[in-house]
């Protein structure tokens, strides 16, 4: 017997679903307007050079006292949390009962190549911590950090552990050795000074595109042969159009961050190693006693479970939570069970520790 | 499949080939789906609708070889190695017929552009430069334009390093798409048990982007593939560096500001920025030891309207006079700042 089983009636019914789908997705692509992410409604509270400190308005006012700060990767947009009204994780958190901060670092260009983690962690991201704690009158706040955007909140809050009263970390890398890290394998024999001192800032398109080649075949090709299942419905055609709007408006790196991160992160691995300093400020993470809530999914291929899991051996705290996200890295924030787990977890997570 | 080829089955085969080309080819075979993309114009949707085209092209290419096997009518025409060989042929089309670097050069489109596509730009504007260098390489430099030469020649085999490098790359790419086909019969001959057979194209296309995922992660996670990567990139890098700095002494020539100019501007208004912020943190906190950064701009309720978006691309700079930024020697004039009240 051969692998193949074909009954030529089924498989003529799919050649003509094909063809029609193409058809009918024709007439829906040109009846399509254009799509935008940031579903909820929010007010600027803080801006420095071209960040600006957001806090998201919900029906209702905010139940827990001590507000969340939403700390995003510099790598996409953070608007990935809030991408439309029904696959949102901030207005999912406002529903809780949260009261939301987000910080947008906007689109560094040429004249913002000399910021560095020094820049971003003990200049913006505790600035905006200050920010946010003076508005409340709290001396700390809670800080949810995602992704690259959780390393930098573990660094903060080794730094800063009196200005952070829960660290909760989404997606986030901390072991950068681990043998299934595909990015991490690739930075290693990079040489980074070359690299940055000749590119400047890293563009946007180039990191997508190596994000891309994780899983060439399937994020470039599979992907578009099954859109067109749902090419003749016009909803899923524009959730799919936000999604990939969001995947490709990718800021440029600023340099000299991006230097730092790979080579005290990616190559150095100083989180597990040790030895990290941002800026002139050691980053001692057994200084996090803080409650940590640490979330991860468990088919992300961007950031491996290997690489977020260890963050328990990193920390000082006693009170270590860890939930295992069945999905991958993007849909921790938009599938349907990210939506009835994530945020009612975090809130509840929270709430115990008010 | 040898014992499936009855008449009566290749009867209907061949039933079934006629139907799905006629179908793909209404809207589906290339030029259809290229008169289909045209017809879509412009909107919001149309770099996607050129991804879908790719996706769809790479499936028909892949249903073609299938089909053409199917067509032959052979005793062995649908055994794993068959099917393989098939698909193999339909890909015969692409970029050196490897799928894998089909792949990867066809993730470059509007929002991601890969190294070869940066080198790719690169070439447009030296090429010209590029055949004038070469005839300079076995030249000896000496007299008044000997260091000129020299740059030309160090481009010349610069480049000749990137070529050889991304010529391993493409050859461990090579590599990638043999181990990804070898996965594929592999899984075909799986699903030969009985119950396990594909019973529509969708699904034996899934069961080929799986193997082909899989051979080319066990390339991507390879020592080698590690090294092969870096040197990669860090040859193309030299040349991009050799060509900035040789542009930007042909523009100091012409009394124009170049990058090396520009990254010194740029870091000495930064580190000044740094030390004037850390002052005023210090004026409005005296008691704090802050050394590092504080806003240039006070704490303010802004305007609800979002950042504008720059997203002009990182141009090609000459390396930076200083990779780590020096600290900003300000604490004792923060130790000394007197309380002073916040300006409005």
């Amino acid at each position: 017997m051969g692998p193949l089983k074909f009954d030529p009636k089924a498989v003529l019914d799919e050649a003509a679903r094909y063809s029609q789908k193409l058809t009918n997705g024709a007439q829906v692509l040109r009846q399509l307007d254009d799509v935008h992410y940031g579903a909820t409604e929010k007010e600027a509270v803080y801006r420095e050079d071209k960040l600006v400190l957001y806090r998201f308005q919900g029906d209702k006012p905010p139940r827990n006292k001590t507000p969340v700060l939403i700390v995003y990767a510099l790598v996409n947009r953070p608007f990935m949390t809030d991408l439309q009204a029904d696959r949102s994780l901030v207005r999912n958190l406002l529903a809780q009962g949260e009261d939301v901060y987000l910080i947008d670092w906007g689109y560094p260009d040429a004249a913002d190549r000399c910021l560095s983690l020094d820049d971003y962690i003990n200049g913006y991201i505790r600035r905006c911590v200050d920010v946010v704690a003076r508005r409340h009158g709290l001396k700390a706040i809670n800080i949810l950090g995602i992704c690259q955007g959780g390393a930098f909140s573990v660094c903060f809050a080794s730094i800063y552990p009196e200005k952070v009263k829960n660290l909760i970390t989404m997606v986030t890398p901390v072991d950068f050795h681990t043998p299934d890290n595909m990015l991490s394998h690739w930075t290693q024999a990079m040489d980074i000074d070359l690299f940055v001192d000749t590119l400047g800032n890293v563009p946007g398109d180039l990191m997508n595109w190596c994000y891309l080649t994780l899983k060439p075949f399937r994020l470039n090709h599979q992907k578009y042969v099954g859109l067109v299942d749902i090419l003749d419905d016009k909803a899923e055609l524009e959730n799919f159009l936000r999604m990939e709007k969001w995947i490709f408006d990718s800021p440029n790196q600023a340099g000299q961050a991006f230097r730092e991160f790979i080579k005290d992160f990616y190559q150095a691995n100083k989180l597990i190693e040790g030895g990290l300093s941002i800026g002139d400020k050691p980053v001692d993470t057994k200084k996090i006693t803080m409650p940590v809530l640490n979330i991860y999914a468990e088919q992300d291929h961007l950031v491996p479970p290997t690489a977020s899991i260890p963050l328990k051996n990193i920390v000082g705290t006693k009170d270590y939570t860890v939930l295992a996200f069945k999905g991958g890295h993007i849909g921790i924030y938009v599938s349907g069970r990210a939506q009835r787990e994530v945020a009612p977890t975090i809130h509840q997570w929270l709430s115990a520790r008010a | 499949m040898a014992q499936n080829a009855l008449p009566d089955w290749q009867e209907m085969q061949q039933q079934l080939l006629k139907g799905w080309m006629d179908a793909t080819r209404s809207v589906g075979a290339n030029d259809g789906l290229r008169a289909w993309q045209q017809a879509m114009g412009g909107g919001s949707a149309n770099d996607t609708v050129e991804k879908l085209v790719g996706g769809a092209k790479q499936f028909t290419d892949f249903m073609q070889g299938v089909f053409s096997q199917m067509g032959g009518g052979a005793a062995d025409a649908f055994s794993p190695a068959a099917i393989r060989k098939a698909v193999e042929q339909g890909f015969s089309s692409m970029a050196p017929g490897n799928p894998v670097l089909d792949a990867l050069r066809s993730v470059n489109h509007e929002g991601a552009r890969g190294f070869e596509a940066l080198f790719g730009e690169w070439q447009k504007q030296a090429g010209p430069i590029k055949q004038e260098l070469q005839s300079l390489l076995s030249l000896p430099a000496f007299g008044y334009a000997r260091e000129s030469q020299e740059r030309a020649q160090a481009l010349v085999r610069a480049v000749a390093e990137y070529q050889e490098q991304n010529n391993r790359y493409n050859e461990l790419m090579m590599k990638a798409t043999r181990i990804g086909f070898d996965r594929f019969e592999s899984k075909l001959a799986e699903r030969s048990e009985p119950g396990r057979e594909i019973s529509h194209f969708r699904a034996l296309y899934d069961v080929y982007i799986d193997a082909a995922e899989e051979g080319y992660a066990d390339v991507a996670l390879s020592d080698e593939f590690r090294e092969v990567y870096g040197a990669m990139v860090n040859a193309q890098m030299r040349v991009r560096q050799l060509v900035q700095a040789d542009v930007e002494r042909q523009t100091a020539a012409l009394g124009m500001p170049g990058r090396s100019e520009l990254d010194t501007v740029h870091q000495r208004l930064h580190e000044l920025r740094r030390r004037v912020a850390a002052l005023e943190e210090g004026v409005r906190n005296p008691s704090s030891q802050v050394d590092s950064k504080a806003p240039a701009e006070a704490p303010v309720p802004a305007k609800a309207a979002a950042p504008a978006k720059s997203r002009a691309s990182a141009k090609p700079t000459t390396p930076a006079r200083t990779r780590t930024p020096p600290k900003p020697v300000v604490k004792a004039a923060v130790k000394t700042a007197q309380p002073a009240k916040r300006s409005k």
